[in-house]
């Protein structure tokens, strides 16, 4: 980030990098209707898009992290090949618990028994940073907060 | 009618302050045209002219696609801003607001008069400042394992079952300690440095690429502060800092911003009676 070129007001504070002006002045704060204005659309547009111009789709796909796509402009293949790696990694969590409950005789079961009962898993969307989304929409962060709020709403 | 005079230019708008309020003495977006006032009764919203074929979708398009520029429109926008609420109160604009010239601007102040006030009224004598709060994982999992002492060891032969699942579920047990521990952290910190505010907003928090810093952020908040009680939210956040710092959870601090998520507001579709 070029943010070196803007004085600190403090000692104290980090200068403010680019995606924490963006949050703000694109997201946040008064809308009017402007004689000339990117209207709330566009805005919106514009937001996706520049939020890939700083994380480069090669760079996202190498981390493995799809946090952009969860967005309603990208629910597409792409959304659904995730949700599908999604599924598959639950599942094979799910065996490799189970092979372990084999091996030890037993003595993982309450481990396996644990994990959001049937299905929990494959309701919960990752969108990134921590955070996971509900059937209903809602967003809660921290996979084990998510799982226990999937469960109360069953 | 100033837009006759000026058929190429329109008029940038940055945000809305009370009237009288001092301009700063800096450039505008784009053009690095001086900043100046169009005052309304009780308002005046901060402006600077812009020339209107800078604002096709075409050369936004252009822009988008250009980080340097996208960044130098950005700043610029927000360095306007912070000049602003470095004497006084404003209530943020988005970006790319732009009228034909200053009587439009002059007529939104006019028809949302009410609804302006009122949101200045909000933020009257406070300043938005940023909290990010990272955690190092390696440092909270080491947290988590001393308080472990049964741990399994880590050079227990492996290939014999039990040593191998108990080492393997005792790890998982770890990251998933950490990452309760980091959040109980990030929580705390929130409902604290929230206590020291007027208002207090969430964002999503970035990701590494964004934030720049490969501890994951664990929050991403703003904070609504009166002027006079900037030394008490400093106050909290340093008590916070000392709390937490130790176990890995780092706190990082931006501003003072406009008060962008505290002037949340469509006036689109609204016009005061």
């Amino acid at each position: 980030m070029t943010s070196d070129q803007l004085p600190t007001q403090r000692p104290t504070t980090a200068p403010a990098n680019l995606a924490d002006v963006l949050e703000r002045i694109l997201d946040k704060g008064l809308v009017v209707a402007g004689d000339i204005r990117i209207d709330l659309m566009g805005i919106e547009l514009l937001t996706i898009k520049i939020r890939l111009l700083l994380v480069s789709a090669d760079k996202a796909e190498e981390l493995g992290m799809a946090w952009w796509r969860n967005d309603p402009y990208f629910t597409g293949e792409e959304a659904e090949i995730e949700r599908e790696n999604q599924r598959l990694r639950e599942r094979l969590a799910r065996l490799e618990a189970l092979v372990g409950e084999h091996e030890n005789g037993g003595e993982a079961r309450d481990e396996a028994g644990s994990n959001g009962g049937q299905g929990g898993a494959q309701q919960l969307t990752q969108l990134g940073g921590g955070w996971w989304q509900l059937p209903s929409g809602e967003r809660v962060q921290g996979r084990e907060r998510a799982e226990a709020a999937l469960r109360e709403r069953a | 009618m100033t837009g006759n005079a000026r058929a190429a230019h329109g008029c940038y708008v940055y945000g809305v302050a009370p009237a009288g309020a001092a301009v700063p003495g800096i450039g505008g977006i784009m053009s690095g045209e001086p900043v100046r006032a169009v005052v309304h009764g009780d308002l005046q919203a901060v402006v600077s002219p812009v020339e209107l074929d800078t604002f096709t979708e075409e050369r936004l398009a252009e822009m988008v696609a250009d980080r340097d520029r996208l960044e130098a429109a950005a700043r610029a926008h927000e360095a306007v801003l912070s000049a602003v609420i470095d004497n006084g109160d404003l209530v943020p604009l988005r970006f790319g607001t732009v009228y034909r010239d200053e009587s439009a601007v002059a007529e939104l102040l006019a028809a949302s008069e009410r609804t302006l006030l009122a949101a200045l009224g909000r933020v009257r004598g406070a300043r938005e400042w940023g909290v990010k709060v990272f955690g190092d994982t390696d440092a909270l999992s080491e947290a988590v394992r001393a308080s472990h002492p049964d741990a399994p060891q880590p050079d227990a032969a492996t290939g014999q079952g039990t040593a191998y699942f108990q080492r393997k579920r005792f790890e998982r047990t770890v990251a998933g300690e950490a990452e309760q521990l980091g959040l109980a952290a990030a929580r705390d910190s929130h409902e604290r440095l929230a206590a020291a505010a007027q208002a207090a907003a969430l964002s999503d928090p970035q990701p590494p690429e964004l934030s720049g810093r490969a501890d994951r952020m664990l929050l991403n908040a703003s904070y609504l502060v009166r002027r006079d009680e900037e030394d008490t939210f400093a106050r909290a956040l340093a008590a916070v800092r000392d709390d937490h710092e130790p176990r890995g959870v780092s706190a990082e601090l931006t501003g003072p911003w406009a008060p962008h998520h505290f002037a949340d507001l469509d006036l689109t579709e609204r016009v005061d009676a």
